[in-house]
């Protein structure tokens, strides 16, 4: 269970989260909305210690997050998350980016890292491409590569941070499949996305994002079909 | 100060020794430097015409220079001049040598800048009726001297430490003369650490410069 | 022309030559080796660290770049001196030059550093490697990438260095050279034939350089 509690951050003087309240449940596929600049991604990034929070707290299955006691790199591999920058490390092989973590921060050994790359890259749909370096990939393969190396770690929860944006339009849908796929196997995902047909079909729960503040939340098809504020209404309409 | 610092055989006038070699280095920079800029500029624009034979040449002998140690170029140029029967001093083979050896980057700095300078500049420039000449006097020169002055410079600082290689064959510079009062006192941390500061305070502040410039540059480049 | 060339006598000298040339090469490729180690933290230290570690990375940088190498090395061998340490000239000139090479390739390595995405940095974290991992394994196989013809300039620049050590009584190659002509006056000869041994071995570096630059099969895939 991730708790997201009061959380408030500020870049110098501004605010982008303010005071932000959130529980998410094992299993759960949660997508967040709302327009740029509304403190989603950098809530996302939050939840795993890659962005610091100015005050309140993010709990990930009783681990508090920023608690000074904490192993942040230990923590990290129960929270896998995949960016919007395809940001696959260029210098290796699709197998490589995938079995070098598994290799020098779990420890396991070349041949079994290698058999567990294979069984992801599989599920993503790349293990063709297991021996190319990653400029020869599509941008929707490089970012199937980023699903499957952080899926290659084991985690419990899996982050997205707008994995499409960056994509062309039609390499957007392979990138959904695989999501898709991985919401259908019951993997607890937070997602942040602009894909509204996409969050209205996977998602347990929507949380709509406007200006650091949680404006509203519930299920997608509360949240589509009768939006309650004025705001959400005009973000989904625009949204379409 | 601490006593056991300076109390040691350093006597007034060896500061002024070491002030000496400090103006033979500004000097031999100086001169050096002059001739490094001159012979450079030259190879450079030698190495831009359109002769591939000479460019081949000049590319070969540059490229030379920089694969030997300057202490041995230095002693080779002394020795050989003298085997040739000219009989020079210290100061004017330790010149020769560092002006050719810096000739060689400067040469390179000249070609890069020029290059750097866009095509379409260049051809826009022979577009209205200007000569070769007036292309590299009006267009070519200003852009290309913004473009390789902090490399230059750079290469000018280069120069300054390599003064102390000119010492081989007998030239009393800064770091010489240092070295002499040394052997005599037998007190090396104070002079040493003198000497590189005195180093250090033309260097530094030069760098900083060139390294702001490149900066400017970086940051303001078109395109 | 009454001068006189004897090339013979070089002839003759071939073997010490070959030992001092094997000395000079020597330190600069463990020099390089150690200065590379040395240069990664620099960097680092220089461009994203704090407070005392920068000032100390960006002091070492500073220094090594705007003094002269031979000071460098009279530091190491004479200065030492007055702290009771007394170098040999291989150990003193190998220091000075390990100190000298760090913060050249430190400089290096910081136009590296910003040229790699701060994206890389987040992923490898992503994954659970700590900072020290994350350089090491992400983002400086992909400085050495960017930066790899710097880095073998450096390296001739180090063996050209290593000829300063004959003025402290190395006996490498130009050290051979001087104990040579001090007993036969046969300055150009020696000096000649060094020059062609220091330009084959520079452009034998440049060669295996090339010939091992990563990157090539890289994008062939």
């Amino acid at each position: 269970m991730i708790e997201i509690k009061q959380v408030r951050k500020s870049y110098g003087s501004l605010e982008v989260l303010k005071g932000i309240d959130l529980t998410i449940d094992k299993g759960e596929v949660v997508a967040m909305i709302g327009p740029s600049g509304s403190g989603k991604s950098t809530l996302l990034q939050c939840i795993n210690g890659l962005e610091t929070i100015s005050s309140g707290e993010i709990i990930v299955d009783g681990v508090s997050v920023f608690d000074k006691a904490t192993n942040l790199n230990h923590l990290r591999r129960k929270l896998g998350i995949v960016f919007q920058s395809y940001n696959a490390f260029p210098h290796m092989t699709v197998r490589r980016n995938v079995t070098l973590a598994l290799t020098k921060v779990l420890g396991v050994s070349r041949d079994q890292a290698n058999a567990i790359a294979e069984t992801q890259l599989q599920r993503v749909g790349l293990l063709a491409k297991a021996d190319v370096y990653p400029t020869a990939l599509s941008g929707g393969q490089q970012q199937r590569l980023g699903i499957a190396r952080a899926l290659a770690m084991g985690p419990s929860y899996m982050l997205f941070d707008e994995v499409t944006s960056a994509l062309d339009p039609e390499l957007v849908a392979e990138v959904l499949a695989t999501l898709r796929q991985l919401s259908a196997e019951g993997m607890t995902m937070i997602l942040v996305t602009h894909e509204m047909q996409f969050a209205r079909e996977v998602a347990d729960r929507v949380v709509f994002f406007h200006e650091g503040v949680i404006a509203e939340s519930g299920p997608p098809e509360q949240i589509f079909g009768n939006p309650k504020s004025e705001r959400l209404r005009a973000f989904v309409s625009r949204a379409g | 100060m601490p006593p056991d610092m300076f109390a040691s055989g350093i006597a007034p006038q060896d500061y002024w020794l070491m002030a000496e070699g400090a103006w033979r280095t500004i000097l031999m920079t100086l001169s050096a430097g002059v001739l490094a800029t001159l012979l450079g500029v030259a190879l450079g624009l030698l190495k831009l015409m359109p002769w591939r034979g000479l460019r081949h040449l000049l590319d070969t002998v540059t490229d030379s220079l920089r694969c030997v140690p300057l202490l041995v170029q230095v002693t080779l140029i002394y020795s050989g001049l003298a085997v040739l029967g000219f009989r020079i001093g210290a100061f004017t083979a330790g010149m020769v040598a560092l002006g050719l050896f810096a000739a060689g980057y400067i040469s390179e700095v000249v070609r890069e800048a020029a290059q750097a300078v866009p095509g379409n500049l260049r051809r826009a420039a022979r577009g209205l009726g200007m000569t070769r000449f007036q292309e590299y006097w009006y267009v070519v020169l200003p852009l290309g001297i913004r473009q390789g002055f902090p490399s230059w410079l750079g290469i000018i600082l280069g120069i300054v430490k390599d003064t102390s290689v000119v010492a081989v064959i007998g030239y009393v510079e800064l770091l010489r003369a240092t070295q002499n009062i040394i052997t005599r006192t037998q007190d090396p941390l104070p002079l040493l650490s003198l000497a590189a500061v005195f180093y250090f305070l033309i260097c530094f502040p030069l760098s900083m410069l060139g390294r702001r410039l490149e900066h400017m540059m970086n940051g303001g480049a078109v395109r | 022309m009454s001068y006189n060339f004897q090339f013979g006598i070089v002839l003759d000298a071939l073997p010490d030559l070959m030992q001092g040339a094997a000395l000079s090469l020597s330190i600069a490729i463990v020099t390089m080796a150690v200065g590379i180690v040395l240069a990664m933290p620099l960097a680092v230290g220089s461009w994203n660290g704090k407070g005392l570690v920068t000032f100390l990375s960006r002091s070492w940088i500073e220094l090594a770049r705007n003094t002269p190498c031979l000071a460098q090395i009279y530091f190491f061998f004479y200065g030492l001196g007055a702290f009771g340490i007394f170098l040999s000239p291989w150990l003193a000139v190998g220091i000075a030059l390990c100190f000298n090479n760090a913060g050249y390739l430190a400089e290096i390595f910081r136009g590296g550093l910003k040229g790699v995405n701060a994206n890389q940095m987040k992923g490898a974290r992503s994954l659970g490697f700590g900072p020290v991992g994350a350089y090491r394994y992400v983002v400086f196989p992909q400085v050495f990438t960017n930066t790899f013809s710097s880095i073998g300039n450096q390296f001739i620049w180090a063996l050209l260095n290593t000829s300063l050590g004959a003025l402290i009584g190395l006996y490498d190659l130009s050290g051979v050279a001087m104990d040579y002509q001090s007993r036969t006056f046969k300055t150009f000869e020696f000096f000649l034939a060094i020059a062609v041994i220091y330009f084959i071995l520079a452009k034998l570096v440049l060669f295996l350089a090339n010939r091992f630059k990563p990157g090539g099969a890289r994008h062939a895939a």
